[in-house]
């Protein structure tokens, strides 16, 4: 959330987060390299080198690609999905150093061009132990390259969140690549099940977490399906069960919409932050503000617009109160629209 | 948008389900072709021969390696000790092969038989297999002095290139 471009933003939690991330990422190196002599004090230097930033690589997406589905099924990994970026962006490098090696020693030595001996090395798509499994490399670590070219808020902004969204939905297809460059690369030559079985593991985790999430998700859809009440608006909860500066979540009209008290109001403005498609009636009021749970991002309950000079905004809805009942109308207003919150009269605030 | 977004999501994740299994089986399967085309005759215990037939210290034309052929009166048993030397070979993942011809070589001929691969920093036995093993024995047993009988090569499969050639003449005493 920024007023002007800035090129990182850097706060205390964010230079933790990334000093963490690089001590293990140091760690792993250490312990890979080391481990590697002391297997076969004869392992080429350079080899282990290429591995041990190629395994590193292959950890840390697992990594960023574990923390989104892990944060929608346990809320203590949100502390993980609050500086994710800054670790796409580490892993991208460590997967271009690796990249950077395997030049060097493999294709630097030749009269052909580094980068169409990558492409031609290998060519023969029926055998597995010579399948060009180094172009499938290049595709994941280009696919990382534009997604950390563009994790910067200033290109969310130029791109449109639709846009930026579907661009990074192709990490997913980067994983394929890379799983494949694996299994078809550094597998073909190491016959260690241990390895096998590792990278058999990670792939399972990966996409058993993210079905689970994608289940969860729509198991909550269906218990957030909000029952109709009179013209148009469907029923919300009561006002006993909605806690002071807290929200809750409904589904009207096929999306999601966060319902939020304070100050002795209610508000209900779109369940989706515009940064990160954060859910919003997971957060709370901080500072009279509706505050995204998952980077801060800040929006007025009444209006859906970010304070100054802040510009984002979020559809608002239309909110009243009926025996203490909360109303929505589920047709949303246009993004930062003034709706006024429904006020809670004494008799209606039960106990 | 955002539940839009997580059907494509939940979609993506079902193919990418078949898919990464159908990866590793596939890649699985695709190490026994590795194991197969290694020599059969590749030996991981060190065989004790006493005749040296021939020492190849200063044979290869770019590569700082020895070997060292030995046989024993009373089998057709064949094998290369290699010593590679300090500078080690011109690039990695080198493949050791025999041929029968002494010609120079641009690329790999068709008749070349895969010995293993070139050790990096250690001494490293390979048994000839045992078709090579019988060229050699006919030449043992004729009575010229010296016979030429092939050449190793290295060669990189990394780069598909012939890195070096040396030829084996045995002097017979």
């Amino acid at each position: 959330m920024s007023g002007a471009y800035q090129f990182i933003g850097w706060n205390r939690q964010k230079r933790l987060y990334d000093l963490y991330v690089l001590a293990g990422l140091g760690l792993y190196l250490a312990v890979f390299i080391i481990g590697s002599f002391i297997i076969d004090r004869n392992s080429d230097e350079m080899t282990v080198m290429i591995r041990a930033f190629g395994t590193a690589a292959f950890v840390l997406l697992h990594i960023v690609l574990g923390i989104g589905p892990l944060a929608r099924l346990d809320r203590r990994y949100l502390t993980f999905l609050y500086n994710r970026r800054h670790l796409g962006v580490i892993t991208f490098f460590t997967g271009l150093i690796h990249a950077l090696l395997v030049v060097i020693q493999y294709h630097s030595g030749g009269s052909l061009n580094p980068i169409v001996s990558i492409f031609t090395t290998e060519s023969d798509f029926s055998s597995m132990a010579n399948f060009p499994f180094q172009p499938l490399g290049v595709i994941g670590l280009f696919i990382l390259f534009m997604m950390a070219a563009t994790s910067h808020d200033f290109w969310l902004s130029v791109l449109s969140p639709p846009i930026w969204k579907a661009l990074h939905m192709l990490v997913y297809l980067a994983y394929a690549a890379l799983f494949a460059h694996v299994m078809f690369g550094w597998l073909q030559s190491e016959s260690s099940a241990v390895i096998a079985g590792m990278t058999a593991l990670g792939g399972l985790l990966i996409i058993g977490i993210h079905i689970s999430a994608g289940q969860k998700e729509m198991v909550i859809d269906m218990m957030l399906e909000a029952e109709p009440a009179e013209d148009g608006f469907v029923i919300a909860c009561r006002v006993k069960d909605l806690e002071e500066n807290r929200g809750t979540i409904i589904l009207a009209g096929g999306e999601r919409i966060a319902v939020f008290r304070y100050d002795g109001k209610v508000s209900a403005i779109s369940n989706v932050c515009c940064h990160q498609n954060g859910p919003l009636g997971e957060g709370r009021i901080i500072d009279g503000l509706v505050t995204c749970p998952w980077h801060g991002f800040q929006y007025d309950p009444a209006t859906g617009a970010a304070p100054p000079p802040f510009e984002e905004s979020v559809p608002t809805f239309t909110v009243r109160i009926v025996d203490q009942e909360i109303q929505v109308n589920p047709y949303p207003n246009p993004a930062g629209t003034y709706v006024p919150p429904a006020m809670i009269l004494p008799e209606e605030e039960g106990s | 948008m955002i539940r839009q977004l997580r059907l494509q999501h939940r979609r993506l994740f079902w193919i990418l389900a078949v898919l990464l299994p159908l990866i590793f089986a596939a890649g699985i399967a695709g190490r026994s072709q590795i194991k197969n085309s290694v020599p059969s005759t590749f030996i991981e215990q060190r065989v004790r021969l006493s005749q040296i037939l021939y020492d190849g210290a200063s044979s290869w034309e770019r590569t700082d390696a020895r070997w060292v052929i030995r046989t024993d009166d009373a089998t057709i048993r064949l094998t290369i000790d290699v010593y590679p030397g300090e500078d080690n070979v011109p690039a990695p993942d080198v493949l050791m092969y025999f041929t029968p011809s002494l010609e120079s070589q641009d690329s790999l001929p068709s008749d070349a038989v895969l010995l293993g691969a070139m050790p990096l920093n250690r001494s490293q036995q390979f048994e000839f297999p045992q078709g090579v093993a019988k060229h050699f024995q006919r030449h043992l047993s004729g009575t010229q002095a010296s016979s030429p009988l092939g050449s190793l090569l290295l060669y990189s499969l990394a780069r598909h290139e012939l890195l070096d050639q040396g030829s084996i003449t045995i002097t017979f005493k």
